[in-house]
């Protein structure tokens, strides 16, 4: 019995469907935040610059910066800076315009961008060339740690971890990306079959016996496992693609980030973020799957179940596009409500709605003696 | 005429259909309720309403200057795209003139609540009821059509001639029935909307406001001005919009009336009409991405769900989503024929295949 109701949900043209589906998903909506974090192209790019030395500090002092250890970065920025003078005194072109360090370079830089007389345009180009010749850093670098260390004299007290909020927002994104793929493979797979069974009356000769109307928990068992192994599938191929962005360096460092404004609304750490929206994702597909797999056996044909599900798989879809800021006090959830973990409340609400409906259904099923 | 008679009444029998009107009427509510959080502020501003209270810039924007920007971008591969972008710009001008003399920048519209205002009205709830009347079509096309199928009267109904004269019966009876849901849906929700929101002195305001503008990531401009091509007040803009958003549900009537008719499995017909909807939507973000082939970007501008997907930017230049003044309102034009031919032709194929 299992056998036959996992070959009515795994059919050839639902595998295919679900592919085709998983590479539109992917194409149009998680690559493009996989691709942030490309190192290739020319040039030097501000974000991932931040990203260099948020590693760095990581590697050098942990997932947090304390008072002692910023000391030692603001002495390092000066190290940087002491190293790049001594290369510049030993090329001739910083003697010719008397540029002795980089203070006065950036001087020199602002004058000649702004054509002030005496500041040679030209020159100016050749000094920037030569700058960073024999160092492995680049005015981006510079900028962007200076940045960095505002950012920290600035921050609150508390907010020390190292999360450039870039990566948590775009993680955010992936994974509230992820879970709307997930939720559309679920629809895929719980929604058309039982309609099928009720439209060819087969239900009828099925629910003629006590023995079975037992079937309808064997196919509800049935969906819901289909429905795990597909989340789980899509799940796995989301993290694999997403550890090619190494982030996952970031896992122990806590949402309160010197580097971001926003409030996170629950004192997690980074990796903590993949461990809830998986949660979700899983609820999500246990609550969907169980209520469109009632709507659709309620259904005397496919139009119908379509009407019933399509208002849900609207409101559903918005639930998961809700979740964009996700775990900060700027999620639009959290704002309505101000509970710390309602996005993972929501979900579990939904996970035990499925389930309870389909209790309900089964037991009026069982207990039916007209069908 | 018995015959619509009894498709009317099957279709209006039908709970489920009911019942989508009502979820669909509940989530409108839930989105002007989402989106209402400035409308006591607007009647604050209302109080001491000055009707023109905006800034001049019309005067100081050129069309060409702002067509710069998108043409040597998507559809620099081709000659005949570019041109039409050009032409398209140029010809813009021409309106921007006739908005500084009317002085339409410096009608007031809601003031600083303007973006709010028209997001609420033109983007949120406009463009759910929309898509509500879609798939409120849609779904009537397929259960009627099908209705014959699931009951095994097929072969009877279909072995005459007059028997597959049916087709017409049915498709009055889905335009009625869906169309009458549709008023009824739009009306409620507008009615709810405007107790929310006063427009009581907004209706007379010139929607190209310089406090009007347009936010989109796919915009080179941070705040485009919300430039239309003839001048409309807000009034005429809403009913301009109503207008089309019909045409939109009659060109899907008559595309959806075209799948059925030449498919006779249902799985098929459904999934012809999702492709339909859902690829230009994909579409607009994957066709992006293939710079040699600009004429797909552009061929996917035409279709029914890029139209719904910017709405709330109609009767304006569109940047890079159009490549025609007025494309919104041609398009429409264009699918309106376009399904009578095609209701024509599958008419014709439908009373000559065999039901089995």
């Amino acid at each position: 019995m299992v056998l036959q109701e996992l070959k009515k949900i795994w059919t050839p043209m639902r595998v295919i469907l679900l592919i085709l589906v998983s590479v539109l998903m992917y194409t149009s909506f998680l690559s493009p935040n996989v691709r942030r974090f490309d190192t290739g192209g020319n040039g030097f790019d501000a974000f991932q610059e931040k990203m260099r030395i948020s590693k760095e500090w990581i590697e050098n002092y942990g997932d947090t910066i304390e008072p002692e250890e910023y000391s030692k970065i603001e002495k390092g920025f000066e190290e940087i800076i002491a190293q790049i003078s001594v290369n510049m005194s030993q090329k001739e072109i910083f003697n010719e315009c008397g540029v002795g360090s980089y203070e006065e370079f950036l001087v020199y830089e602002t004058n000649a961008v702004n054509g002030k007389e005496g500041f040679d345009y030209e020159k100016y180009k050749e000094m920037r060339e030569q700058l960073f010749v024999d160092t492995s850093y680049n005015s981006v670098y510079l900028q962007e740690y200076q940045k960095m260390m505002v950012d920290y004299e600035k921050a609150a007290v508390g907010n020390n971890a190292i999360l450039p909020w870039e990566v948590s927002i775009y993680t955010t994104d992936f994974l509230m990306y992820l879970s709307l793929w997930c939720f559309i493979t679920v629809l895929l797979i719980s929604a058309p079959v039982m309609v099928n069974d009720v439209a060819s009356n087969m239900n009828k000769e099925q629910y003629s016996s006590k023995v079975g109307r037992r079937i309808y928990k064997v196919q509800y068992w049935c969906t819901i496992v289909s429905v795990l192994f597909t989340e789980i599938i899509v799940i796995v191929a989301g993290m694999a693609i997403w550890s090619t962005t190494d982030t996952f360096v970031f896992s122990g460092a806590g949402l309160n980030s010197f580097m971001s404004l926003r409030e996170p609304s629950l004192n997690i750490w980074y990796a903590d973020l993949f461990t809830l929206f998986i949660v979700i994702a899983l609820l999500l597909g246990i609550g969907v799957g169980s209520i469109t797999f009632c709507l659709s056996s309620r259904s005397s044909n496919v139009i119908s179940m379509l009407m019933k599900v399509t208002p849900l798989a609207v409101v559903a879809g918005m639930y998961i596009l809700g979740l964009g800021n996700a775990f900060y006090k700027n999620n639009v959830f959290y704002g309505l409500v101000h509970i710390p973990g309602i996005e993972v409340i929501m979900a579990g609400v939904i996970a035990v709605v499925g389930i309870v409906v389909n209790v309900a259904n089964y037991k009026a099923i069982a207990k039916s003696r007209n069908m | 005429m018995c015959c619509i008679k009894e498709e009317i009444r099957k279709l209006s029998y039908n709970k489920v259909l009911i019942a989508f009107l009502t979820i669909c009427l509940l989530f409108n509510a839930g989105v002007i309720l989402a989106s209402s959080n400035t409308s006591s502020e607007l009647k604050t501003i209302l109080q001491d309403y000055q009707p023109q209270s905006g800034k001049e810039i019309f005067k100081d924007i050129d069309g060409s200057g702002l067509g710069s920007m998108y043409y040597d971008e998507r559809y620099i591969d081709s000659h005949i795209l570019v041109a039409l972008m050009h032409e398209k710009y140029q010809k813009l001008e021409l309106p921007i003139e006739q908005l500084a003399k009317e002085q339409a920048d410096l009608s007031t519209y809601a003031g600083e609540l303007t973006p709010y205002v028209h997001r609420a009205l033109f983007e949120y709830l406009t463009k759910a009821i929309m898509i509500e009347g879609i798939l409120l079509f849609t779904f009537l096309v397929l259960e009627t059509f099908f209705m014959e199928q699931h009951n095994k009267t097929l072969y009877t109904v279909y072995s005459s001639l007059r028997g597959r004269r049916i087709v017409f019966d049915k498709m009055f009876s889905v335009l009625l029935i869906g169309m009458l849901g549709m008023v009824i849906l739009s009306c409620l929700s507008y009615f709810a909307f405007f107790q929310i929101w006063d427009f009581e002195k907004i209706w007379d305001a010139n929607v190209a406001s310089s406090f009007n503008y347009i936010t989109d990531s796919d915009e080179p401009f941070l705040w485009k001005p919300f430039i239309t091509w003839t001048s409309f007040t807000v009034k005429q803009y809403f009913c301009a919009t109503l207008v089309l958003m019909v045409g939109i549900w009659l060109a899907w009537w008559l595309l959806s009336m075209m799948t059925v008719l030449v498919n006779k499995r249902i799985s098929v017909a459904i999934g012809i009409l999702a492709g339909g909807l859902i690829i230009p939507f994909f579409g607009l973000i994957l066709f992006r991405q293939l710079p040699e082939l600009p004429e797909l970007y552009c061929l996917n501008t035409f279709s029914i769900t890029v139209n719904v997907y910017y709405s709330h930017m109609w009767f304006t230049d569109q940047g890079y989503h159009t490549i025609l003044p007025w494309q919104e309102t041609l398009s429409v034009i264009l699918h309106l024929v376009l399904g009578l031919l095609g209701v024509f032709v599958g008419y014709h194929v439908f009373r000559r295949k065999d039901v089995c």
